[in-house]
């Protein structure tokens, strides 16, 4: 009885095992046969960088702007610091600009692969 | 002269008035307006979409079901793919902003109904939420190591007084650029239709210049197919730009 049992036991393993491969590699077909993902979104994050771009020059100076006006009528400075935050905004909407472009975009990355 | 009396005014569509009667709480106007309706009307349309699209819990989803699983898959790519795992737990905000836009933008796009993006108060208030969000996360969990996001690694000593104001104005440009982006895309698009839509009427009324009416009418209806791109666009836009600056959150130094 004991033996059957031993028996039964690694028949049973033995096919635990082979099921297991086939899964993994019909898995494996899957994934072969799906697409990757994001890669039909491209334009749209494209567009989306775009518009990041050019509101992000706009509001930088905006802000920069705010700022310098506000400390200027605090301290009765003025236009010394609306000046000066006037030129940091504009070079903060600059560098921001600059480094959303060096990001390599998805088309680059793909091309490099 | 027979165009004067038309009167055309693209703006007078985004013109806020109560309905019923006035309310005021503490000298704030509180009253029901048109622009609180469509507010309560897109929550509606969310909540039939979310609840009835997953109540059913078919293993073949029906058309409700898989919007509502495509919907919230990829919001959920999303933030998974810039923020990384730990990012999730903010799934349900980036989640309920990216859908309240995205039906507000199109809801607008019905004729004769309210744009409530198209208002700079409702765009700056989500997006002063988020940056609070940003903040707040980012302070209470890494303390004030959250503040070298203003100071960039690697930079001279020399340079940091120049360095810092342009991190700070770009961090605060941040909610500024998010909030305008949208209400100014959803602004534009809604007046240019308006604009051609005026052209017709005027061209109409000058006698045999009708004739060139369809020119206007093609550009209304190529203008309506781009406010669709733009609506599901600008609430992609300011879902991922969420994700992005709660990354900075998440992980300050970058």
């Amino acid at each position: 009885m004991a033996k059957d049992h031993e028996t039964e036991d690694k028949a049973l393993i033995e096919r635990l095992g082979a099921l297991k491969s086939a899964i993994s590699h019909e898995d494996a077909q899957i994934k072969l046969r799906s697409p990757p993902d994001e890669s039909d979104h491209g334009t749209g994050k494209a567009i989306g960088v775009g518009m990041r771009v050019t509101t992000e020059l706009v509001a930088n100076v905006l802000v920069g702007t705010l700022i310098g006006w506000q400390i200027d009528r605090w301290f009765d400075t003025s236009p010394i610091f609306l000046l000066i935050f006037l030129l940091l905004g504009v070079a903060s909407g600059f560098w921001n600009v600059y480094r959303i472009a060096v990001r390599p975009t998805d088309t680059q990355k793909s091309e490099h692969k | 002269m027979a165009s004067e009396a038309v009167v055309i005014d693209p703006i007078h569509q985004f013109e806020i008035h109560s309905i019923g009667q006035h309310l005021s709480l503490f000298g704030t106007d509180i009253s029901f307006t048109n622009s609180s309706l469509y507010m309560v009307v897109a929550v509606a349309v969310i909540g039939f979409i979310m609840i009835f699209g997953t109540r059913k819990r078919a293993l073949v989803p029906g058309r409700l079901q898989s919007a509502a699983e495509i919907l919230y898959e990829f919001v959920a790519n999303t933030v998974k793919s810039t923020t990384g795992k730990e990012g999730l737990k903010f799934l349900p905000l980036v989640f309920s902003l990216f859908m309240f836009v995205m039906v507000c933008n199109f809801i607008g796009l019905v004729p004769g109904a309210y744009t409530v993006t198209s208002q700079v108060v409702v765009t700056f208030a989500f997006a002063t939420l988020v940056m609070s969000t940003v903040f707040i996360y980012g302070v209470f969990t890494h303390g004030l190591h959250f503040f070298g996001l203003f100071k960039p690694s690697g930079v001279p000593v020399l340079l940091l007084p120049l360095i810092i104001p342009i991190e700070v104005i770009s961090f605060l440009s941040r909610p500024i650029s998010l909030g305008m982006r949208l209400f100014a895309n959803m602004l534009a698009g809604h007046i240019a239709l308006k604009v051609f839509a005026g052209f017709i009427v005027m061209l109409s009324a000058a006698g045999g210049w009708v004739a060139l009416s369809p020119l206007p009418m093609l550009m209304i209806v190529s203008l309506t197919a781009l406010e669709f791109l733009v609506a599901g666009l600008q609430a992609f836009v300011f879902a991922i730009l969420t994700c992005i600056y709660l990354n900075d959150a998440l992980h300050p130094s970058h």
